[in-house]
């Protein structure tokens, strides 16, 4: 292998590429973090100073807060161009992330997005099958399979010898590009221990990934006699790994699992809060009930005599019954998303890119479940500061009066978002059975390329 | 010229892979316009039903302790309660999805919609969209190039290597004749199925027009022809059909995913994107501001409009509607800003797509669908005259607290209508160009092919 002019051409536009990619997605995955923390700096110092006001008023002005993504993200950006940049939060209502960078370029990425993770997983396995379509062929064509047939050499040893040949020229040819990559992702990012771990997973699996392509090139390689033909065919099996076979289970997927539009989402959440879950009565009777418990709590017969904000008091039993009413229906919605993503594990069948694409982005942070566990950690915050805003309004004012005011020491005391992302084990969990089907691809393709050894005629 | 061309027809039918690779392609091209015109078909079903009554105002729950505003709250639920759509062209088939992406469904209201995200954001899910639909457009302008490579690949150079090209060189005068041939009949049999497919998406889709599927259909030709042209090219190199079929795969690869790419680098350099993130902080800015000067901006209301009588305890309702009109003022001009720059970027991207076939046709399919950034932004521009004018019908009646008669609903503002066509000439003249360059360089190197 090391004497094919292939190697040194491959090797070199693999560098090339990959190192590219790599630092383009490095530069537009620190700007975008500056950018995260700067714009949420300035958003919670709009907070602080907003002057005197009705705590109420204040809480309505809401806090924006911003998923802190993992270095890996310069890897895969995952979901990044599809999810919104941003969460609002605001009394009343749960929101969905905004402002996905997609809808604003959405031309560039329609094919696929242009980063490291792209070349990783759809163009790394054409350089496989490039290297290996005429392993066998080729020895048929030239004559030479015939002469290393009559010497006695082991078909099952010849090929693996081919195959981890080929592996070792793979990785000599990918080496530098990943050990330069690493290094430049230790030199930008200050990278934590469970970072590594995720760093060192994901290598693991893209090798996997790859012996999957190259037993597969090899056996063809046997199967058939001409070299056009092999090559044909393992084109053929990579754009129906690559491109088909994602779009085939994202297509059925929509089919078969199908998810509210935006309008009827809301609408669905609305008319559960005004005509109450299960048996839970219509929001005027709840408002009526709670009433009557708050008067006889204090012990008085008139709202107005209550030694407390009657209005704060009654909006955070609002507000409450509309947080389970809309953790209702966003998990209702999340699981119908996780049990699209399982569906979508159908196309794997057609090749292992789609199980290899979930794995690199769920690894890397950027899969739907970091988004969900981001978004819950968000909506605790969202109880917390706006509990406490109902607190400031409900102590400083009583019965029908709404004069409560807080002041900037007040706004200054709620304490910023801090986000803890989860461990690996979170996402090696979550990744299990995208593993799963990747090992099956690998064992198949083993399997395959033992029996061929046994079929391999000269 | 016939003899050959039936000759390498029945050439081209008696070698079972060739009919594999049109099988598959078919195969897959079919299961994209079935799906993609089906689902256009139910885009615009859904836009044709009733409006749901989720407007801002509607839900006491969540006005939770907002006072009554009298006569006003009816009115006040009706400037509430009304949908845009941005109007679906004949080729939605083409691009369906992109629908999703772009908030195409606008509430008009006296609220600003940029400050909540449930009038205007889509809902989808973001994993579906990152592996990529079946968008008839985009898979024909992935299929359809790998589908030119694996029928004419190394067809010189295979017989180079078997020895027959040196036979056909001694035998024919003008071996060129005999691979033009070879390509003509491989443009035939790529183009069948990718006309019937475009044909099939089409008669799915209940909106589609002649236009469209005319002007789709010219490009589908023009797209076919430059990657036959490209395919004959690389049959004049001296190199194996191997490095041939990588070669063209590299070009394949180029075309599709790194010009757009650089394009799009290119396009973000001479007018960068505004960032979403800092137009937060300047709403925030804006947010407040308006919020501090809500009284003095209720007053001079009422100064502007003498003909409104001053509500004396005006509920919360009408004491913020100023401030909210104010706000939506500052924040529109903002957020237009990335509309102007997504136009500018699909305009630029338009100018160069000669360069890239395949963004080409996602440009050709974005314009045939209606969903191109220049429509987009008329569409924002028109969405926003036409809310002007709603809340001009409706605002005063809400702040009178009188409300607006009955009788008087007849005579609401309606949305002026966007064209009901786009042209995508600009792109198949920017690509037939492309293809005539590439089919020139073919015929003055013709002679080339006469080398045994």
């Amino acid at each position: 292998m090391l004497r094919d002019g292939r190697l040194l051409v491959l090797a070199f536009s693999v560098f090339a590429v990959l190192t590219g990619f790599f630092l383009a997605s490095v530069a537009e995955h620190q700007q975008v973090q500056q950018e995260k923390q700067a714009v949420g700096a300035t958003a919670k110092e709009q907070w602080d100073t907003q002057g005197v006001k009705n705590p109420h008023a204040a809480a309505h002005f809401g806090i924006y807060v911003f998923k802190p993504d993992s270095p890996l993200a310069s890897v895969d950006p995952g979901l990044r161009q599809y999810t919104g940049q941003t969460l609002w939060l605001e009394p009343h209502k749960r929101n969905g992330a905004r402002f996905s960078p997609a809808a604003d370029q959405g031309l560039a990425g329609r094919f696929g997005q242009a980063s490291a993770g792209f070349v990783l997983y759809a163009l790394l396995p054409l350089l496989v099958i490039a290297l290996a379509f005429n392993a066998v062929t080729q020895e048929r064509e030239q004559g030479t399979l015939r002469m290393l047939h009559s010497l006695g050499v082991s078909a099952t040893k010849l090929l693996l010898g081919k195959f981890i040949g080929l592996l070792l020229a793979f990785m000599v040819v990918l080496l530098p590009a990943m050990g330069g990559a690493i290094v430049i992702l230790y030199q930008n990012f200050d990278l934590a221990g469970d970072d590594s771990l995720r760093l060192f997973a994901l290598s693991g699996t893209f090798f996997m990934y790859y012996a999957v392509f190259a037993a597969l090139a090899m056996s063809t390689s046997i199967h058939f006699k001409s070299s056009r033909l092999a090559l044909f065919t393992l084109l053929a099996f990579w754009s129906g790994s690559v491109l088909i076979a994602p779009r085939l289970g994202a297509a059925a997927a929509e089919m078969m699992v199908p998810t509210p539009g935006a309008t009827a989402f809301w609408a669905g959440i609305k008319k559960d809060i005004q005509q109450g879950l299960d048996n839970d009565g219509d929001h005027d009777a709840r408002e009526a009930l709670f009433k009557a418990q708050v008067l006889k709590q204090y012990g008085v017969a008139r709202v107005e005599d209550l030694p407390v904000g009657y209005a704060a008091l009654n909006r955070n039993f609002n507000d409450g019954y509309s947080e389970r009413v809309h953790a209702l229906h966003f998990d209702r919605l999340r699981d119908a998303f996780e049990r699209q993503g399982r569906f979508i594990h159908i196309a794997s069948l057609l090749g292992p890119s789609i199980a290899m694409r979930s794995v690199s982005m769920t690894l890397s942070g950027m899969d739907l479940a970091h988004q969900r566990h981001f978004e819950d950690a968000a909506e605790h915050y969202r109880h917390y500061f706006i509990g406490l805003t109902d607190d400031w309004d409900r102590e400083r004012s009583h019965g029908t009066e709404r004069g409560a005011q807080g002041h900037d020491a007040d706004w200054g005391s709620v304490k910023a978002f801090s986000y803890a992302p989860p461990s690996v084990g979170f996402a090696l969990h979550h990744a299990l059975a995208d593993l799963l089907v990747l090992l099956a691809w690998l064992v198949a393709a083993l399997t395959w390329l033992l029996f061929s050894a046994k079929r391999l005629r000269p | 010229m016939m003899g050959l061309l039936q000759a390498e027809w029945l050439r081209f039918i008696r070698n079972p892979v060739n009919l594999w690779v049109i099988a598959a392609f078919f195969t897959l091209l079919a299961a994209s316009a079935l799906w993609s015109g089906l689902a256009a078909s139910e885009f615009r079903a859904k836009a044709l039903q009733p409006q749901h009554q989720t407007g801002n105002s509607q839900v006491r729950a969540e006005m939770h302790d907002a006072p009554a505003i009298g006569k006003a709250g009816d009115t006040a639920k009706l400037a509430d309660s009304t949908i845009v759509r941005l109007p679906a062209l004949g080729g939605l088939a083409l691009s369906v999805r992109q629908m999703d992406l772009l908030g195409s469904e606008l509430r008009i209201s006296t609220r600003s919609r940029y400050t909540d995200g449930r009038n205007s954001d889509q809902l989808f899910n973001p994993l579906l969209r990152e592996l990529g639909l079946l968008d008839f457009a985009s898979i024909l302008a992935l299929l359809l190039p790998l589908t030119v490579i694996a029928l004419t690949y190394g067809l010189v150079q295979e017989d180079r290597e078997r020895g027959v090209w040196r036979l056909v060189c001694a035998q024919m005068p003008r071996p060129w004749q005999l691979v033009f041939a070879a390509l003509a009949v491989r443009l035939a049999v790529v183009l069948m199925p990718a006309v019937a497919a475009s044909l099939l998406a089409f008669m799915l889709d209940s909106g589609s027009t002649l236009y469209a599927t005319t002007h789709w259909l010219i490009f589908v030709g023009v797209f076919t022809g430059v990657w036959i042209t490209m395919s004959g090219l690389f049959l004049l190199l001296p190199v194996s059909s191997g490095a041939a079929a990588v070669g063209l795969l590299g070009v394949w690869l180029v075309t599709t995913f790194a010009v757009p790419a650089g394009l799009s680098w290119a396009a973000n350099g001479m007018q960068p994107m505004p960032s979403r993130l800092e137009a937060i902080v300047d709403i925030r800015r804006v947010q407040a501001q308006t919020s501090k000067q809500q009284a003095e901006l209720l007053s001079a209301w009422y100064r502007a409009h003498p003909e409104v009588a001053p509500v004396k305890e005006p509920s919360r309702e009408i004491a913020g509607l100023p401030a909210n009109l104010e706000l939506d003022s500052k924040v529109r001009p903002l957020m237009y800003r990335f509309d102007e720059v997504r136009k500018a970027h699909f305009e630029f991207m338009e100018r160069w797509s000669a360069l890239s076939p395949g963004l080409a046709a996602v440009l050709a399919a974005d314009r045939l669908a209606g969903i191109d950034a220049p429509r987009y932004a008329e569409y924002i521009e028109a969405a926003n005259q036409f809310e002007d004018r709603w809340r001009v019908f409706f605002v005063p009646g809400i702040m009178a607290q009188q409300g607006i008669p009955s009788s008087d609903h007849q005579q609401r503002p309606v949305m002026k209508p966007l064209p009901t066509a786009e042209t995508v000439w600009t792109v198949i003249l920017r690509q037939s160009l492309s293809g005539i360059l590439l089919l020139l360089a073919l015929i003055i190197l013709r002679k080339q092919f006469g080398r045994p």
